[in-house]
């Protein structure tokens, strides 16, 4: 680093506006298939009821009908064996059906039974005569192999068709199997005092195969003909609710996504439908015109604050014109850190050229920062330099500055301030208006001592009653004088932990053997490490003055190189 | 609703001012002000400043601290600040406020 050269500050990243996490929506069914599915399940419910209202009612009817068609046969049947039985002579037809050779009854038997018509088509082409014994003394047609017995259940029956006939007058049939579409009959065979034959025979129910035939048809038809009526209007349901629902939520869609030109075709309707769409449409209308109007104040404030940043760097550049243009030389050399926090600054250093040959050394620290630190930085400047060229002494200097500054400053600010003054032989004074305490670190010993003297905030109070107490102190060649700002000592880290006195006094020693510009750029190297990525929040200056011996060659005067402006928004506000 | 950084409370003799917040900084230096000056309208004589909830003030609220304190002198009337938190006592003891102002002992 050259003797007094300002160090530019690392420039701060800006951190980007953060938007609140959103949580994403994630669509796991649609409107449609929910939809679809209700419709369904309602037809289905509604096959199911129209099937037990009126299906299952006309299996019933078809059920008895058949019934009573088969206890109708049943007793024309009864009615023609008792013909055959009941006649004297067919005593030995009855005696010859129970033999073994009564091909020749049973053809007589078939004759009867065929002679009615009704029977004959009723009775299917196969029937069983059975003894009270459970013998089957004929059946037909004729099997090779004879059955010999009936089973349990069914010889149950026609014990039952016995007694039923005895007891009630009534013939017995079974349940209908609608397997074969067929009944079972069991019709005793009597005659006087003899009862011990049962005519057992099957009844094919043709009506109710071809009724229920009918009825599938039927249902069939009427399940088609709802299923076309359940479509048409689940068409006519989405065409009315669910399409202008699934173009709203596209339309939504967009509209989130940011594009507001969207408008959606109500047609004609004037329902809840019809509204919420008109009301969707003057939404992103509204969205779109207000969108247009806040574009335009964004694109007029980036253009005044463009020209407000135009501004301030010519502010910055004011500024920087009332700081000095060279650093200390002669007896001295010097280093300065000077960072602003925004543009400008409200911390000014000054050093001056005192009509004895002393050298006067301000620093100076506006409250706040910004623009309005910064205008109280440049009266600063004027009523310094006027009371520094009388050359009244520190304190008396800070007086008189006090004294004007609180007079013009109508609002909160006021100025920390240390003015140190070095005469020729290197013996100084200096007062301090409430600033933190300057340092001098001495070569013999590496010690730092505390520059603290009474004081009050320059500005604040021109009848305080606070007198800004001088000091005297003594400098010797390899001395160095350290000035700053709070923003070093306040630069606080993630932790919110701040620099402090204690570590920054200990750099100081540290750096003891370093030229100013070396120990700054240590310092500051620890300072950075110290604070990380956390932006600053107060404008920093640090100076370092080394005192030279009598035959030091002093460095050549250098321009100071003026800080760049960190970027906006660097900083905490 | 205008945000209030303090509340206060009349008794016999005083008026006790207390800040609500516990970090205050340039941004709110202007409406802290404003709200105190609005205290002014009371006719008690002794104004009390009551800190215990405060932290941490910036240069500017220092400047508003000290501005409130001369136009309540101005007025004949006496500001006491008390219940100091230790991080405040050494701050005024640095900026020599301690001498300035009148805090409770």
């Amino acid at each position: 680093m050259a003797n007094g050269k300002v160090i530019d500050p690392p420039i701060a990243e800006s951190p980007e506006p953060q938007a609140p996490p959103q949580e994403e929506f994630k669509r796991k069914s649609t409107l449609v298939a929910s939809i679809s599915l209700t419709y369904l399940s309602l037809t289905i419910l509604n096959l199911i009821i129209f099937w037990v209202a009126i299906g299952s009612n006309q299996i019933s009817l078809i059920s008895q009908n058949a019934l009573l068609s088969t206890e109708t046969v049943s007793y024309q049947v009864l009615r023609r064996l008792q013909t055959l039985t009941d006649s004297a002579q067919n005593e030995d037809w009855l005696a010859d059906i129970r033999s073994e050779k009564n091909e020749k009854a049973a053809a007589l038997l078939i004759e009867r039974l065929r002679a009615d018509g009704q029977v004959k088509s009723a009775i299917v082409s196969e029937f069983e005569i059975v003894a009270t014994d459970n013998r089957i003394v004929y059946e037909y047609p004729v099997r090779t192999q004879k059955t010999k017995k009936l089973d349990r259940d069914t010889f149950q029956k026609v014990l039952r068709s016995l007694q039923l006939l005895e007891l009630k007058g009534q013939v017995f049939y079974g349940v209908p199997d609608l397997t074969n579409y067929s009944v079972e009959i069991f019709i005793p065979m009597t005659n006087s005092g003899s009862r011990d034959l049962v005519f057992k025979s099957r009844i094919p129910m043709a009506s109710i195969q071809k009724e229920l035939r009918s009825l599938i048809v039927l249902a069939v038809l009427m399940i088609v003909m709802m299923l076309v009526v359940q479509t048409i209007f689940g068409i006519i349901l989405f065409r009315r609710l669910v399409s202008p629902i699934i173009r709203l939520a596209s339309g939504a869609h967009t509209v989130a996504a940011g594009d507001f030109d969207v408008t959606i075709d109500a047609g004609k309707r004037k329902d809840e439908v019809g509204f919420l769409i008109h009301t969707f449409n003057r939404m992103a209308g509204s969205l779109k015109e207000k969108t247009d109007k806040l574009q335009n104040t964004i694109k007029q404030l980036d253009q005044r604050n463009e020209d407000m940043q135009g501004e301030l760097v010519i502010a910055r550049n004011i500024q920087q014109g009332v700081m000095p243009q060279v650093n200390l030389s002669g007896r001295f050399r010097s280093a300065v850190y000077f960072a602003p926090l925004e543009t400008v600054s409200g911390d000014y250093y000054d050093f001056f050229a005192l009509p004895d040959g002393s050298t006067g050394i301000l620093i100076t620290d506006a409250s706040g920062h910004g623009v309005p630190a910064a205008l109280i930085t440049i009266m600063a400047k004027v009523y310094f330099s006027a009371a520094a060229a009388k050359n009244l002494g520190a304190g008396k200097t800070l007086a008189e500055v006090n004294q004007h500054v609180s007079q013009v400053i109508v609002t909160s600010h006021f100025l920390t301030a240390f003015y140190i003054i070095i005469r020729p032989d290197l013996s100084a004074e200096y007062a301090s208006g409430s600033h933190q305490n300057s340092y001098i670190l001495r070569k013999k010993n590496k010690k730092v001592e505390i520059l603290d003297a009474e004081g009050f905030f320059v500005g604040m109070d021109a009848d305080s009653g606070i007198e800004y107490v001088t000091k005297k102190t003594k400098f010797y060649p390899g001395d160095k004088l350290i000035l700053y700002t709070d923003g070093i000592t306040e630069g606080a880290n993630a932790q919110n932990e701040q620099y402090g006195t204690t570590r920054f006094t200990e750099q100081i020693i540290a750096a003891a053997d370093l030229s100013p510009d070396d120990m700054i750029t240590q310092i500051l190297a620890d300072f950075h490490e110290f604070v990380g990525s956390e932006p600053r929040s107060d404008d920093c200056t640090l100076i370092i003055v080394e005192v030279l011996g009598k035959n030091s060659k002093p460095a050549a005067r250098k321009t100071a190189k003026r800080t760049k402006p960190p970027t906006r928004g660097s900083a905490k506000k | 609703m205008a945000i209030t950084l303090i509340t206060t409370k009349e008794d016999k003799d005083s008026l006790t001012i207390r800040f609500t917040e516990t970090k205050m900084t340039m941004h709110i230096s202007t409406p802290l002000f404003k709200e105190l000056e609005e205290t002014l309208s009371t006719s008690k004589t002794t104004i009390y400043m009551n800190m215990e909830a405060v932290d941490s003030i910036d240069s500017s609220i220092v400047g508003v601290l000290v501005r409130f304190h001369k136009k309540v002198k101005e007025q004949g009337r006496k500001l006491i600040f008390k219940n100091l938190t230790p991080t405040m006592v050494e701050l005024f003891k640095l900026t020599r406020m301690n001498t300035y102002l009148n805090i409770e002992k």
